[in-house]
């Protein structure tokens, strides 16, 4: 694969790897800095890439691996993900407040709340729009697996958007 | 599409077994803005995913490496060269004879400074000649 085969194969899928990236580690310097990452990783393994029954899974699931990397990383490290806003519930300042008004940020933070297959399987169908057998690729996970989970992520997410909403009004 | 269909849709789709769609049509219904109020929070959840993926990497900006002209660079350089070494040369004559003007006019200022000096030194002296008068009266006494 040359410099413009894999530009051509990044092209359609670096935003992919971005808002992944983003799901897990919200911030978006750090997803920035994991997309970077992957790259070079992708770029290093270029001639590889064609040998994959499909490459663009491949990139997908590289990235799904980096970040739940990085995510134990900085559990171990005792670190907590800069910007991460989701993690103290306690610290009710106000500006946290209005951000848990904006009806977006509600949904973000039940997302975040989800364990991490099921944000990532969310992820791969509710945001990227991905068919099942493409899901499997990426997530190695059996189909009847795949559809278990998401129904109980979609589950929980309903669930705790009614919640909150019904606080909302009242 | 009706709100029954739409709920039913969205039974399913909690299972887990739409299609995609079916997941589609129900974010398509959902951005019309013409929502039944108790789906509220179905519109939150759809408008949100699609807004989600509207997310774009911003690439970091690496400049592109330029070829570098190495016969223009040099040809530049050459030429800023022989510039500079002949107005350095210029300059540097034209400094010595700044120089060597100068030369006479220090040594004329110090020859007049000299002499001034002289002068008043000589001045000096002549006024200091009464003195030699003194010792003649107290001679004159002691004898």
């Amino acid at each position: 694969m040359n410099k413009k085969a894999f530009l051509d194969f990044l092209k359609p899928i670096e935003n992919k790897i971005y808002r992944l990236s983003l799901r897990f580690l919200v911030s978006k310097d750090a997803a920035e800095d994991a997309t970077q990452d992957i790259i070079l990783k992708l770029w290093k393994n270029k001639n590889k890439l064609s040998t994959y029954d499909s490459p663009e899974a491949f990139a997908m699931t590289m990235t799904k691996n980096h970040c739940i990397d990085e995510l134990k990383r900085k559990r171990n490290n005792n670190l907590r993900i800069v910007h991460n806003n989701y993690e103290d519930d306690k610290k009710s300042s106000l500006q946290k407040q209005i951000e848990v008004r904006d009806e977006f940020e509600l949904v973000k933070r039940a997302i975040k709340n989800l364990n991490e297959q099921e944000q990532l399987i969310i992820q791969l169908r509710d945001i990227e729009e991905l068919e099942y057998d493409e899901i499997e690729k990426i997530s190695g996970l059996k189909p009847v697996n795949i559809r278990v989970i998401l129904s109980r992520a979609r589950k929980k997410l309903r669930q705790e958007l009614i919640k909150k909403h019904n606080y909302g009004t009242a | 599409m009706e709100l029954h269909k739409i709920k039913s849709l969205i039974e399913k789709y909690l299972e887990g077994e739409t299609t995609l769609q079916e997941e589609k049509a129900l974010k398509a219904y959902f951005r019309s803005g013409d929502v039944d109020e108790s789906l509220a929070t179905y519109k939150v959840l759809f408008t949100f995913y699609e807004k989600e993926k509207q997310i774009t990497y911003e690439k970091p900006t690496f400049k592109a490496k330029k070829k570098f002209n190495y016969l223009a660079v040099a040809s530049v350089a050459i030429i800023l060269l022989i510039v500079a070494t002949l107005q350095f040369g210029r300059q540097t004559t034209e400094s010595q004879a700044y120089i060597a003007g100068n030369k006479e006019l220090a040594k004329e200022n110090t020859e007049a400074l000299l002499a001034m000096v002289t002068n008043v030194v000589t001045d000096g002296a002549k006024k200091l000649q009464p003195i030699k008068e003194l010792p003649k009266t107290t001679n004159k006494i002691l004898k």
